[in-house]
């Protein structure tokens, strides 16, 4: 099997991304060892249909194929539903990541269960956008939308995430 | 501007997604309106908090020698079953991102490659270029399209319809693809010349594919027919 050429390129240009890949689904499936599962076999695929890649945007192609194992798995195993529900969901789960900063600290914890509360077409656009800093073009690309609905998605986050962090007694813009 | 439609394109303003005409409107208005200020500030905080670094996961540092030693051995093992059949339903989707041809080890990979290409034309809705049930037609317009001229039968007598053609791109190079109906079930016939090559009948995936050379062409069919049938078409073919 002629593996070594193309691994060593799929090393050097796929790679490079895999924080990327693993923060995306970490925080879509909100488990470790979920994450790291759909990480390291998005990996083995990726690599097994490297010739496919357009050569264009790695990170944008292997976050693609990231979240869509990610929303599989969300759908299957889990039986969670994926469509974004419109009723506000306060529910959060306590989280207790280790923490840094003292000024931030509790505006950060807010912030985690809130967008761990968000549905995961929400969470997704809020993660692409804000901590991996994926233009609306790559977010399209990468989870197969219109930018459009990127665009709408992201408004709508924000908002979810705002009115989250009221109730929680922060307030942005200060 | 008003301020619900200034909302709207807040968010796209603050992400430099703006074109320069509406970026323009949204500065003028922004230049007398505080809610939108204090919109757009708020926008400003939460993205101050999300990026101060305490928000994005850390990868495990044990993943990526995992990866990379799988990825060396390159065998098929999958650390979860449980996964495969959802990464490779996410494979299977990633139309945009422009998975062109599938090769599985375990055999030429041909029987997944036209599944592939199956799949992916009624995913994309996009399974015919030439649309036609009359041979007359859909024959002569693969002519300067491919640099071969595929047999094409009228198989509407026997149950099986003919509904078009298209181009498609298999095992590395360009063939004609015929499309036929059963029912409501839809065959995907790919030709190619070849003067021989492997004959079999698989099911994968939910679909069935027979393979067969013929008269100097091989063949691949595939569909979500039942293998009976598929046969059935197989034999009027070579008759």
């Amino acid at each position: 099997m002629p593996q070594s050429k193309p691994t060593a390129e799929f090393e050097r240009v796929i790679l490079p991304h895999l924080n990327s890949a693993y923060n995306l689904a970490r925080w879509l499936l909100k488990s470790e060892q979920d994450a790291q599962d759909v990480v390291h076999d998005a990996f083995l695929r990726a690599h097994r249909y490297f010739a496919s890649f357009d050569g264009t945007d790695g990170r944008a192609w292997l976050l693609g194929i990231v979240r869509n194992a990610c929303f599989s798995l969300l759908k299957t195993a889990k039986g969670q539903p994926i469509a974004a529900n419109e009723e506000l969901d306060l529910q959060t789960s306590p989280d207790t990541g280790p923490e840094r900063k003292l000024i931030l600290e509790e505006d950060l914890q807010a912030l985690r269960s809130c967008i761990e509360a968000l549905p995961p077409e929400y969470r997704e656009v809020i993660v692409l956008r804000e901590l991996e800093e994926l233009s609306y073009k790559d977010i399209s690309a990468a989870a197969a939308l219109a930018i459009g609905t990127v665009m709408s998605r992201l408004n709508r986050a924000r908002i979810r995430l705002e009115s989250c962090l009221k109730g929680k007694g922060k307030e942005g813009g200060r | 501007m008003n301020c619900s439609v200034a909302q709207e394109m807040l968010g796209p303003f603050f992400d430099g997604e703006l074109d320069a005409n509406s970026e323009l409107q949204l500065r003028v208005h922004l230049s007398s309106c505080d809610p939108c200020k204090a919109a757009l500030a708020r926008l400003q905080w939460l993205r101050d908090v999300l990026r101060s670094g305490g928000l994005s996961y850390r990868t495990p540092p044990e993943l990526e020698p995992r990866i990379r030693k799988s990825l060396r051995s390159d065998r098929r093992i999958f650390s979860n079953w449980r996964l495969l059949g959802a990464v490779a339903a996410a494979i299977l989707l990633s139309t945009t991102v422009g998975i062109r041809f599938m090769q599985l080890k375990t055999s030429d990979g041909l029987e997944d490659a036209a599944i592939s290409s199956h799949v992916r034309a009624m995913i994309t809705g996009h399974t015919t270029d030439v649309v036609s049930t009359d041979r007359h037609t859909v024959k002569p317009w693969f002519n300067g399209r491919i640099d071969f001229s595929p047999p094409v039968n009228d198989l509407a007598p026997q149950g099986f319809p003919l509904a078009g053609g298209r181009v498609d791109y298999l095992g590395g190079r360009s063939v004609a693809a015929l499309v036929y109906q059963r029912r409501k079930h839809v065959i995907d016939l790919f030709i190619w010349p070849a003067k021989t090559g492997q004959a079999s009948g698989e099911e994968a995936r939910g679909y069935n594919v027979i393979r067969w050379s013929h008269g100097g062409m091989y063949f691949v069919a595939v569909s979500d027919l039942n293998k009976t049938e598929l046969e059935q078409f197989k034999n009027l073919l070579i008759r």
